[in-house]
């Protein structure tokens, strides 16, 4: 591409963007095109770039799932709620840093001297905030003795099970473990950099998000986990031991090399060499929205509802959306008058993304729907109309498609898919030749999302069609 | 040539008063206002943090880290910006940090199936969309911080340069370096793959 370095060249190249996306001024845009049809070079970078830009623009990634959308919401929630340090200085403007740094080097000699007595005070008093039991059963042992529950836990504690049983303890901040026996697990490392060293049993683990100075890691004599937040186990399957990921991510660390694998939830991943043995189903599974254990080992009638979701999830994650059907189906045929309606609800929307998945797209949309009719919560609601409105559309029915969009809109106004509901909505009354509507839903989606991912196929929707509803 | 919105008939102020209105309720501690924030600019944030820190499978954290810092970071939100430019400063920050710790830590990453395509997308569509998108992510890979921040902005985020210049806390001057010299050097880069640019439509 020839550039040449004349100032009107120069300009026009770095207002072409701005060009292309309709930001100038008419003025500015008449004089942009004067110059490019006298310069062959900005002509060719124009006409490239006028191609290039959009196709450049649609390689962008999936958009986040409903699912993770939500789980990504409850783990914001949860960051919020933990106790964390003030607002980091680099979000601070800059003059309000400025007015700080004197403040800081004053202060910075008083942590100094603070530092140096809180180190002195840690010799005398070991943290006692690395770790606590909370219940054990069977025969545990906590350094050879038989513990107490809400006894102290101290680095290099050694935790062991000489027959089937459960201890249950806290360990740092926001972290539940149980160790289920028999088996040998040691504690290592302090409050702020927690190691776990299992010889042999299960580990269960739920954590809350980790903070920056946080590091939380399990390790068996074949590899290592690194956690952030999440809900995992750790186990021995013969002469290997593995990791099972049930929400969030891991990074595992094999002993025979450097490499870090990310573990993702529904996913099992071997430590040692690979084993025939197979992985016990989840022991136990955390409630949830908590980050605690159930108290009650038999599993209630909502922990048996989750439990159904979890592992149709980890079907549909699997691939096997047919396997995911039929466990939710088995689920919902159960005469359960106390599964709660948010399970019910869970239930439902699993199973219209099963059907879907499987290929069965008037049946999901007859499925999402019905979660409308019978009251969700309004944030699943918008995901099941958003939902149908995209089957409604891939089967060319793209006036059914556009009111599935704007009910999704209705029902949660702020909802996490608005932008995307309001330029779908406007895409698919377009491809359905509905004028008058495609044109009322770009001026909205302009007026909401001017700087929208949208806003030149708005823009474009708005030249390419007059107002008495020609096109 | 000056640059103005004043061609684009709608209202900025007006469009703005929504999320204005949720900022405002977030810092009174109304929190079904973080939530509404979240669902507001969640798409993208998430779009712009993979475009600034590469194919990762810590997307999903940076960008919760994005959200969590910028609602701690609410008191010291004075409105001088708009809460998605401000938003987006932070996004930079988290994605450029999150970069630069990758670079000196290989990952291996396990292909999560949530994120692959849906079952009923045209197959052959959607491995060219793929190819398309590592080639890109390999092409912004190799520039640098700044000119990889500005060039998501601006070109394939379609901020405003003056936008751009406030989210990277550059003066405009600055940032029109940067995109022309980002733009440079991924028109030379593609140009070494014919599929590429065939594929964006940029051939002669």
């Amino acid at each position: 591409m020839n550039m040449t370095t004349t100032a009107d060249c120069r300009e026009f190249e770095e207002r072409l963007v701005d060009m292309l996306d309709g930001r100038l001024a008419a003025g500015s845009e008449l004089r942009m095109h004067a110059h490019a049809e006298s310069c062959g070079s900005c002509a060719t970078s124009l006409s490239r770039w006028r191609r290039g830009l959009p196709a450049m623009r649609e390689l962008a990634p999936r958009p986040l799932s409903p699912m993770a959308l939500r789980r990504m919401e409850l783990a914001v929630e949860s960051g919020l709620r933990s106790t964390d340090p003030a607002p980091r200085a680099a979000n601070r403007p800059v003059l309000s840093r400025l007015r700080m740094r004197w403040t800081l080097l004053g202060a910075a000699a008083a942590c100094a001297l603070a530092l140096l007595a809180l180190r002195l005070t840690a010799r005398i008093h070991p943290s006692p905030t690395f770790g606590r039991l909370d219940t054990s059963s069977g025969l545990a042992l906590v350094d050879g003795n038989r513990p107490q529950p809400g006894a102290e836990l101290h680095p290099g504690a050694s935790l062991a099970m000489a027959s089937p049983g459960q201890i249950e303890f806290a360990l740092g901040r926001d972290a539940q473990v149980r160790l289920t026996g028999p088996g040998l697990a040691t504690l290592l490392g302090d409050a702020h950099a927690i190691r776990v060293r299992l010889d042999s049993g299960e580990l269960a683990l739920v954590l809350g998000k980790r903070h920056s100075n946080e590091s939380f890691v399990v390790e068996t004599r074949h590899g290592r986990v690194e956690v952030r937040g999440t809900r995992f186990s750790v186990g021995f399957a013969g002469a290997s031991s593995w990791v099972r990921v049930d929400e969030g991510l891991v990074a595992a660390f094999r002993a025979k090399d450097a490499d870090a694998h990310a573990v993702g939830a529904g996913q099992t991943f071997w430590l040692g060499p690979d084993s025939t043995a197979l992985v016990p189903s989840p022991a136990v599974v955390p409630s949830e929205g908590s980050d605690t254990f159930e108290s009650d080992p038999q599993p209630a009638p909502a922990g048996d509802c989750i439990t159904a979701t979890a592992r149709a999830r980890r079907a549909m994650r699997g691939g096997q959306p047919s396997r995911a059907l039929r466990l939710l189906d088995e689920r919902a045929s159960r005469d359960d008058v106390q599964a709660s309606q948010r399970c019910r609800d869970e239930i439902g929307y699993l199973r219209a993304e099963a059907l879907r998945a499987s290929g069965r797209p008037r049946e999901a949309i007859v499925a999402y729907l019905r979660l409308d009719r019978h009251g969700a919560e309004p944030a699943m609601r918008q995901n099941a109309l958003f939902a149908a409105g995209e089957l409604e559309e891939r089967t060319g029915r793209h006036l059914a498609a556009h009111r599935r969009f704007e009910a999704a809109l209705a029902v949660a106004p702020s909802g996490g898919l608005r932008e995307e509901a309001m330029e779908r909505a406007m895409q698919a009354a377009f491809a359905g030749r509905e004028t008058a509507l495609a044109r009322a839903a770009a001026q909205r989606y302009l007026r909401e999302f001017p700087g929208g991912g949208s806003s030149p196929a708005a823009r474009r929707i708005l030249r390419e069609t007059t107002s008495d509803g020609t096109r | 040539m000056t640059t103005t919105n004043d061609n684009v008939s709608c209202d900025p102020l007006a469009s703005q008063a929504h999320s204005g209105d949720l900022v405002e309720r977030a810092r009174a501690g109304d929190q079904a206002s973080f939530g509404a924030l979240f669902r507001l600019h969640v798409g993208r944030i998430h779009r712009t943090v993979h475009r600034l820190a590469g194919p990762s499978a810590d997307i999903e954290d940076l960008v919760q880290t994005v959200f969590v810092d910028g609602f701690r970071s609410l008191p010291a939100f004075r409105g001088e910006a708009l809460f998605s430019t401000w938003l987006t400063r932070i996004a930079v920050r988290v994605a450029v940090r999150a970069r630069n710790k990758a670079a000196a830590r290989r990952l291996v990453s396990i292909a999560n199936p949530a994120d692959e395509p849906a079952d009923d997308a045209d197959p052959a569509r959607v491995a060219d969309a793929r190819r398309g998108l590592e080639r890109l992510d390999a092409i912004l890979g190799g520039l640098s911080d700044k000119r990889r921040s500005a060039f998501v902005l601006h070109v394939l985020e379609g901020h405003s340069l003056e936008e751009v210049a406030a989210m990277l806390e550059a003066s405009v001057a600055a940032v029109k370096v940067r995109v022309h010299d980002a733009r440079r050097e991924i028109e030379r880069q593609a140009r070494l793959d014919p599929w590429f640019i065939a594929f964006l439509g940029m051939g002669e």
